[in-house]
């Protein structure tokens, strides 16, 4: 997978497919931002461990609908 | 009982029962008791004690049912004219408490004011004592061994004889694991049994106050007072029940997520304790890993919550505490919802499938015995990420399922560090629990014995 600056979560199709650790780290630093919270890089990435390991496990996840 | 030959560093009586006697007896006033435990407080060696507030003017009535026993709790407890300390500078950032403590009240006008408030994990996140604000706190029982948390402080003043009693509280086994490593009795009462008010939150879904004690007597007579009248006499019902016609009990020693194992030492002892109490055959928890799970998801989403004006306001946060609230403000309020959604159905068939037919489940407690502090203090070069993990892997499900459990010692180790048992009960049946370490202690007198001479000799050798 080629990496896309403008579209950070490309690539990113299910929780079940391997993704991109910097645009998961984009996405988490954006939903955080919103809250108007800032958290470093390294903070997201325990961040993303975290979520990863409490994810709904097979079946709870919704396929992603193609365009 | 063994416990009431041995004096506490106030030099008093082991246990409730034994203390009451003596100012029965008119040896000692209420108030030189409280005079003299406070003392000790003072002269805390183990680095348990956060703060000691003024000895409170009580009656001087002996025939209160607490009169003259010590007690001191976990520093989360709003006061009548202190704000809690929370193992950090003060309360969550944006938490007001509108009144004190109901059940620090309680206790006090049951003869029994706070007499220190103790040392916790900051804001009440972490399973050990770590807590960078403190001196590191040690255990009673083996100056090398962890210390349980949140509720650390309390662990540690009830085992080394500082308080007859003390309160905490339990969001994913902050009194349970405090209580194991220090080899006394944790109990984690019904969720919301015990009145919140006054109690700075971590997670309001799973919050629950609950008590240290070095026997089932003690736990019994400070529960009681705890406790509303009719709840009281509901537990004393239960109680008095379990005595008279027995209890049915269930086992379930294999965990579905590997950092539930068993070490060798406990497996053997737990299996020791099925035998001796002829347990039917060992029995499965129904999608374990799910409902740890589901209760990890509530612990984080409910703690951002709290923490949110900190994290806004870019307020420095202990590293657990910040991880902690960082990770539950970018959980999806889907996964949230499905958890507190799923909740009683859950808890339902808890009850239908791994207490059907039983009045009590038992499973271990720390299923890797008790650590050395090293290996679970994060900041510690010896550190090991899955044995930090090993001491919740049997405990924040419970909270989740807002069920009645208790922590005992039932054996020691070849080091003589206590190897524990976790005792499940339905919603309400506290009486049970206590019952039923009553009898473990009365077969199992050496397990319990956190002041024994043993022990003492260790401590004071190793504390030089």
């Amino acid at each position: 997978m080629k990496r896309s600056p403008n579209r950070p979560l490309a690539g990113v199709k299910s929780a079940q497919i391997p993704y991109r650790e910097d645009a998961i780290i984009a996405a988490l630093q954006h939903t955080l931002s919103l809250q108007r919270i800032v958290a470093s890089e390294a903070e997201c990435a325990n961040i993303a461990k975290s979520l990863r390991r409490i994810s709904p496990r097979d079946g709870d996840v919704p396929p992603r609908k193609s365009a | 009982m063994t416990q009431t030959a041995f004096r506490t560093p106030a030099g008093l009586p082991s246990s409730i029962g034994a203390l009451r006697a003596l100012l029965r007896d008119g040896e000692l006033t209420v108030s030189e008791a409280l005079a003299v435990q406070q003392q000790a407080l003072r002269e805390d060696r183990w680095h348990c004690v956060a703060h000691i507030p003024d000895l409170p003017k009580v009656r001087q009535d002996a025939s209160l049912p607490l009169a003259g026993v010590g007690v001191a709790h976990k520093d989360i407890f709003v006061l009548p004219d202190r704000l809690p300390g929370c193992g950090a500078d003060g309360p969550p950032s944006g938490w007001s408490a509108r009144r004190h403590a109901t059940v620090v009240q309680r206790l006090t006008n049951a003869g029994a004011p706070p007499l220190a408030m103790l040392g916790m994990a900051p804001f009440a996140s972490g399973a050990t004592a770590e807590n960078s604000a403190y001196p590191p706190m040690r255990n009673p029982i083996d100056p090398v061994a962890a210390v349980g948390g949140s509720s650390s402080g309390s662990g540690v003043a009830v085992a080394a004889g500082l308080c007859y009693a003390s309160l905490g509280t339990d969001t994913a086994g902050s009194v349970r694991m405090p209580a194991a490593t220090c080899g006394i009795v944790g109990l984690k009462t019904t969720h919301g049994l015990i009145p919140t008010q006054g109690v700075a939150p971590l997670a309001s879904s799973l919050d629950t106050v609950g008590l240290l004690a070095r026997s089932g007597p003690d736990l019994m007579v400070t529960l009681s007072c705890a406790l509303t009248a009719v709840q009281a006499r509901k537990l004393h019902a239960t109680y008095d029940a379990a005595q008279r016609d027995g209890l049915r009990i269930a086992v379930s020693w294999t965990h579905a997520n590997p950092t539930g194992d068993l070490a060798p030492g406990v497996a053997q002892a737990l299996d020791s304790l099925a035998c001796t109490l002829n347990v039917p055959a060992e029995r499965s928890i129904k999608d374990l890993r799910e409902l740890q799970r589901l209760a990890e998801i509530s612990l984080y989403a409910e703690a951002a919550s709290v923490h949110a004006p900190a994290l806004r306001a870019n307020t420095q946060l202990p590293g657990l505490v910040r991880n902690l609230a960082l990770t539950g403000a970018t959980i999806p309020v889907t996964w949230y919802l499905n958890a507190r959604r799923e909740q009683p159905g859950r808890c339902r068939e808890f009850l239908g499938t791994a207490l059907a037919d039983a009045d009590i489940l038992l499973t271990p407690a720390l299923p890797r015995g008790v650590p050395d502090s090293g290996n679970v203090t994060t900041t510690s070069a010896g550190f090991q990420p899955r044995e930090l993990l090993a001491m919740f892997s049997w405990m924040s499900f419970v909270n989740y399922l807002g069920l009645p459990a208790i922590v005992l010692p039932i054996a020691r180790d070849i080091g003589g560090r206590p190897i524990s048992v976790q005792a499940i009960a339905r919603p309400g049946k506290e009486g049970l629990l206590i019952a039923w370490a009553q009898q473990i202690e009365q077969r199992w007198p050496d397990a319990f014995s956190s002041l024994s001479p043993s022990n003492k000799e260790r401590n004071q050798t190793c504390l030089k």
